[in-house]
């Protein structure tokens, strides 16, 4: 909400590109799309005109990214019904084409998956994934799935009252520690840190599981134990002040 | 402020305006009243020296011209209230209300724009709904008489299009202060016809003066070109010939001034005004 201009900090600044958000919200907001909340538009209009407004705001021609987004996010079905009879997640991905229509550099996402059903999770969460992944672009992602956090973010900041409590990266609520008897002195698996006895694996692990059993053991090491670090669940509990469990 | 951007602000939400159910319930209220008055001036005004005023006032005196012109403006000087707090009212507070402030309010465009942009639009939508009414009101002045008096009609609307703008900042204004549309439409139909009422009187009764500064009492200046009679004003004597130049001048520095300093106060609470 600060950072697209729609709420003043209550105390210090929060810039874009050296434009502050709130006295500079045109400048700083200029290579930023954004969804707030649960957006709404305006009933009368048709997607394609709420898109278009969008794009001639933004000093770009509507006709080619239109196609682009509607593409992107799979409203050319209804693109040119008007938006009063569209659904929640219709909503949701018109929302999001809106804020991809000038390809921005800078994507502010909050709860853009709210209320949708699994279907429309899914493609919200694909396109965010693309939009982040193939097109390099920065997303901040703001939610309260942290299953969700957890499968689109390089990166995971979690707040209480205001102030950053944890600041992760994603990888680290899914680590598993595997510890090994024997001498892991030339061990090598992709993607795992070998600390003493102990290797630590994760997601972006090239290997699956099962790939790094049959190595170990195929190296002549035996597993000791396998256990989970804290998962995310785990990590904000503990951040908003609850207890870890296991 | 970007003055492409108005053009796009003003464009999408007047195109909103015109497909709105607003507009079109606008145009059947304006249309109703309109069907009454033809019913008035084609019943009666068609032979009117049978009507019981020309009893009183003989038309040498009094003429029927002034007084049909007189009826379709008086009762044309409450379309702007109407089509403005219609358009208006809900101009920022719907937009918080309704969350399309979320879809919009994010956008790469200072607020300025937006209210500029919204504030024409509003303008455009409640002029066509302006003139429609005075369509209504040449066209059955033209069969009674078989003439028009372009130049009073045209006063007329100048004066009818100043009132509006005059109305919509004040909608603007309040609209601007609230979260709710209801709230805003509440608030502006209190101030023009309770508050602005009350004080009226009360002025006229412990001051002997008419308030001519109060928006309602300015508004009347756009039937009172044809003839001179203020039915607010317990001061003054009614006259039957036209108000002067000088009074039509003033009247309209009044509406000019209503338009300037809500329009620049609503602007002014808007750009500090947050989402929440």
């Amino acid at each position: 909400m600060i950072l697209t201009g729609l709420i003043r900090p209550s105390e210090g600044h929060v810039e874009i590109n050296g434009h502050d958000c709130w006295t500079d919200h045109t400048g700083a907001t200029v290579g930023v799309g954004a969804i707030v909340e649960q957006p709404e538009f305006h009933p009368y209009m048709t997607g394609r005109e709420i898109l278009a407004f969008n794009a001639r705001i933004r000093g770009i021609e509507p006709e080619g990214a239109i196609k682009r987004v509607a593409a992107q996010t799979e409203i050319a079905g209804y693109i040119d019904r008007r938006s009063g009879g569209y659904s929640r997640g219709m909503k949701q991905r018109l929302a999001l084409a809106a804020a991809l229509i000038s390809d921005p550099e800078i994507l502010i996402l909050d709860e853009p998956t709210f209320g949708l059903d699994p279907l429309g999770m899914i493609l919200i969460r694909n396109t965010i994934k693309r939009v982040s992944k193939i097109s390099r672009k920065l997303v901040i992602l703001s939610t309260h799935l942290i299953s969700e956090a957890s499968e689109l973010a390089d990166r995971i900041l979690i707040f209480s009252f205001g102030s950053i409590v944890v600041d992760i990266p994603s990888s680290q609520g899914k680590r598993m520690v595997i510890e090994v008897e024997g001498d892991l002195g030339n061990f090598a698996f992709k993607g795992v840190a070998a600390q003493g006895n102990l290797l630590y694996y994760n997601d972006s692990s090239s290997g699956s599981l099962n790939d790094l059993f049959s190595t170990i053991i195929g190296n002549g090491l035996k597993i000791k134990s396998v256990s989970s670090e804290y998962t995310l669940e785990e990590i904000y509990s503990k951040a908003q002040g609850g207890t870890i469990h296991g | 402020m970007s003055v492409l951007k108005v053009a796009h602000i003003f464009s999408y939400y007047f195109i909103g305006f015109y497909r709105s159910r607003s507009f079109y319930f606008l145009l059947f209220i304006v249309t109703f009243a309109g069907s009454l008055l033809t019913y008035l001036s084609l019943k009666y005004f068609l032979n009117y020296h049978g009507l019981p005023i020309f009893q009183n006032f003989p038309a040498s005196v009094l003429s029927p011209e002034m007084v049909l012109g007189y009826i379709w403006t008086f009762v044309g000087s409450y379309v702007p209230v109407f089509a403005a707090v219609f358009f208006g009212s809900s101009a920022i507070s719907g937009e918080l209300e309704n969350k399309t402030a979320y879809s919009v309010f994010p956008l790469p465009v200072s607020r300025t724009s937006i209210f500029t942009g919204k504030y024409l639009a509003s303008l455009v939508a409640g002029l066509m709904i302006v003139l429609f009414y005075y369509a209504f009101a040449v066209v059955n002045y033209t069969i009674v008489f078989h003439t028009v008096d372009v130049n009073t009609f045209l006063q007329s609307i100048a004066l009818s299009i100043l009132f509006l703008g005059a109305m919509l900042s004040l909608t603007f204004l309040i609209s601007s202060i609230f979260n709710r549309a209801t709230y805003a439409y509440v608030t502006v139909f209190l101030i023009y016809f309770l508050i602005f009422t009350a004080l009226n009187y009360v002025i006229q009764i412990l001051y002997r003066t008419f308030p001519f500064y109060l928006l309602s009492n300015t508004s009347t200046i756009i039937s009172r070109i044809f003839f001179n009679f203020n039915p607010y004003d317990l001061i003054s004597l009614p006259s039957v010939s036209p108000v002067s130049s000088g009074t039509v001048l003033l009247y309209a520095a009044v509406m000019i001034s209503y338009m300037a300093v809500a329009y620049f106060t609503g602007l002014f609470i808007f750009q500090d005004k947050e989402v929440k």
